[in-house]
């Protein structure tokens, strides 16, 4: 009989998790992978592919390929009461008294945890127990939101007496739009909070802007808290040349600036638009488009207001009158996107909200080793991944001059720039691999785990 | 040659909403369904449900009920034993003591009683009728509906809508009686209007 080393079995609570294609969904993929690669017995609670397929309806099937095929995926129940439309569906209590069911329904909820999915989050406690009793987990790692997830790592952590980590992938009581809390003092939601985090083995953010603000509301729980900025998949983003397919340089040729994303009203697309004619005076930008890919706003007929910000009629073509150079080109693929990156002299980092976002877009236009253009607020959090950046231009305003005077500056680098700078801000991208990034969480969750429960006999 | 094409049937749907008032909600999905060609059967509480809502001449409107408060037993009778009949009693009373100084302290009593009755009656229409009868109203409309429901032809049509809270007892009844029509809650355009 020999000793032998047991593969360390991570929960892995990701709600938003392949065939979904939620923005959130890559890290939760990335972290999945990683951690499988890093030779954890990684299995991981989803949402149910009914409430994927029926409900959101927003899936890729090929995103799925992209899983570890060492990876157990199991989807816990989801109660979709809120989501059901069928009156075939429904029960008699609901059919024949909608009211009083509803209302039951969301006393239940609200006793419970103060979010949607809580029902989903007691399906994955009773699922974890159960196959915990079969074979014992090591860690459990939450990712929110839904926060719920965080409620699920918390009570199993509990109940299971194993180490539990949340990771931050979005806000949840900090408005990062209004840089204030989300929710009134006396919510239950702060009570959550606090115990989620006071208990947690850590607690994961994406940049240090939201650590900090977290650590000065729950100072005990500080020295447990840790940064896993959100990167950028190699696997999933085909590199375009580092240079432009044809060179800016060539005489005559005007720029071709990029935005790649939806446009949302919080966004200082006025600015943008109005920087962007301004910059158009110069020489070196004479001609130059601004090409924005991507949906205007997320509502079907969201787009129509944002067209005269953007100095288009209401077709979305160019008005004469108002040009500023900006050109819809719509949304594009994931497979048209290295493409889209190939094509653009120069991307555009156009974000919304202050300190507290970072905004996963910047990462892979870094990657691209393109100049970068900022249009945000100055003391974004996104500053401290693009610090180092050698082609990173910013005007530290939104003052539509200054800004111009950056678009003129990266339009200029599009041009001039040579090899080893274009070689240097890959290298700078390279940093901000999400392997790379991930690797420091993997080694907490690692000393986390009691060596006990990875030493087993086997004959 | 040429065959001639059949006649085009329009799809048909039915919408069931039963608050007093169309909501605007309702109203501009109607009206989208009618602009996409169609045929709209829309059944609503009462006369008054309609009133004002500047709906689409092509829009038929049915009706469960002429006027909900008086033919509604248990309306009738709240009214009739919380406001009519106290008002009718105390009315009856006053006209024997108003204006006859010898009962002057008899009169101030019954005006107060009166003023005491009328706020205890409103108390209880509001805190206690209105709340159980407000549970209590898609049910009884939905027995009351079924009829003029049945009428509409059901079988035939592509899908019944319960365009509100109150309409679902009587369209969860329906898709009941009519397993192969579609019943749903969801005001969804996309299957007439497309992704305009």
């Amino acid at each position: 009989m020999t000793a032998s080393e047991r593969r360390p079995r991570l929960l892995y609570l990701a709600f938003y998790f392949p065939p979904s294609r939620a923005s959130g969904v890559y890290r939760a993929r990335a972290t999945a992978n990683h951690f499988a690669a890093a030779g954890w017995d990684v299995t991981v609670f989803a949402a149910p592919l009914g409430f994927l397929y029926d409900v959101i309806g927003s899936t890729d099937e090929k995103l799925l390929d992209t899983v570890d095929p060492r990876i157990t995926v199991e989807r816990p129940e989801l109660d979709t009461f809120r989501w059901e439309h069928e009156l075939q569906n429904m029960s008699w209590f609901r059919g024949t008294l909608p009211t009083v069911s509803k209302k039951f329904f969301d006393w239940r909820e609200a006793r419970q945890f103060p979010e949607q999915y809580v029902s989903w989050a007691r399906s994955s406690v009773a699922k974890a127990l159960k196959l915990h009793r079969r074979e014992k987990f090591d860690a459990v790692l939450a990712t929110g939101n839904p926060f719920s997830a965080f409620a699920a790592g918390w009570a199993i952590g509990k109940l299971a007496k194993i180490p539990y980590v949340i990771d931050y992938r979005d806000s949840w009581t900090l408005d990062l739009f209004k840089d204030e809390p989300a929710y009134p003092p006396k919510h239950p939601t702060w009570k959550w909070e606090r115990r989620v985090i006071g208990k947690s083995a850590a607690t994961v953010f994406v940049n240090n802007a939201l650590r900090d603000w977290h650590a000065d509301r729950y100072p005990k729980a500080a020295d447990r808290m840790m940064v896993v900025p959100n990167g950028w998949d190699p696997d999933l983003l085909e590199l375009p040349p580092a240079e432009p397919a044809e060179p800016a340089t060539t005489p005559q040729r005007p720029l071709k600036f990029g935005y790649l994303g939806t446009v949302t009203t919080h966004q200082p697309v006025e600015e943008m638009a109005e920087a962007f004619r301004i910059a158009r005076a110069h020489p070196d930008l004479a001609g130059a488009e601004l090409n924005l890919f991507g949906h205007l706003g997320f509502f079907k007929h969201s787009h129509a207001s944002f067209l005269p910000r953007l100095g288009l009629d209401a077709a979305g073509q160019v008005d004469p009158a108002t040009d500023a150079g900006l050109r819809l080109r719509g949304p594009v693929s994931k497979t048209e996107v290295s493409s889209v990156y190939a094509d653009s002299d120069v991307l555009v980092f156009l974000a919304a909200g202050g300190r507290y976002v970072t905004s996963g877009k910047i990462f892979e236009y870094m990657a691209t080793g393109r100049p970068i253009v900022s249009v945000h607020a100055p003391d974004i959090a996104a500053r401290e991944v693009l610090e180092g950046y050698p082609l990173w231009f910013h005007a530290d305003s939104l003052d539509p001059e200054k800004l111009a005077q950056s678009f003129v500056e990266a339009g200029q680098a599009a041009r001039e720039a040579g090899p080893e700078v274009r070689a240097a801000a890959r290298r700078h991208a390279d940093t901000f691999k999400r392997d790379t990034l991930l690797a420091p969480l993997e080694a907490r969750m690692r000393t986390l785990v009691r060596p006990s429960t990875v030493q087993e006999v086997s004959s | 040659m040429s065959t001639p094409a059949g006649p085009v049937t329009k799809p048909r749907v039915v919408v069931i909403a039963l608050s007093y008032k169309l909501t605007t909600r309702v109203k501009s999905y109607v009206q989208d369904l009618v602009d996409a060609g169609v045929d709209v059967d829309l059944l609503v509480a009462e006369s008054s449900s309609t009133q004002d809502a500047d709906l689409d001449p092509q829009v038929r409107v049915h009706r469960v009920l002429d006027v909900e408060a008086s033919d509604i037993t248990i309306r009738r009778i709240e009214r009739g034993l919380l406001f009519t009949l106290p008002a009718k009693a105390f009315g009856k009373a006053r006209s024997l003591t108003v204006g006859r100084p010898a009962l002057k302290k008899v009169d101030a009593g019954l005006a107060l009683t009166r003023r005491a009755q009328s706020k205890v009656s409103k108390g209880i229409h509001k805190k206690m009728f209105w709340p159980t009868f407000r549970v209590m109203r898609p049910l009884i409309l939905s027995r009351r509906g079924q009829g003029p429901a049945v009428d509409l032809d059901l079988a035939h049509a592509d899908r019944i809508v319960a365009a509100d809270q109150p309409a679902v007892p009587l369209a969860w009844r329906l898709s009941r009686r009519y397993p192969g029509v579609r019943t749903t809650t969801a005001l969804d355009r996309k299957p007439y209007v497309g992704d305009k």
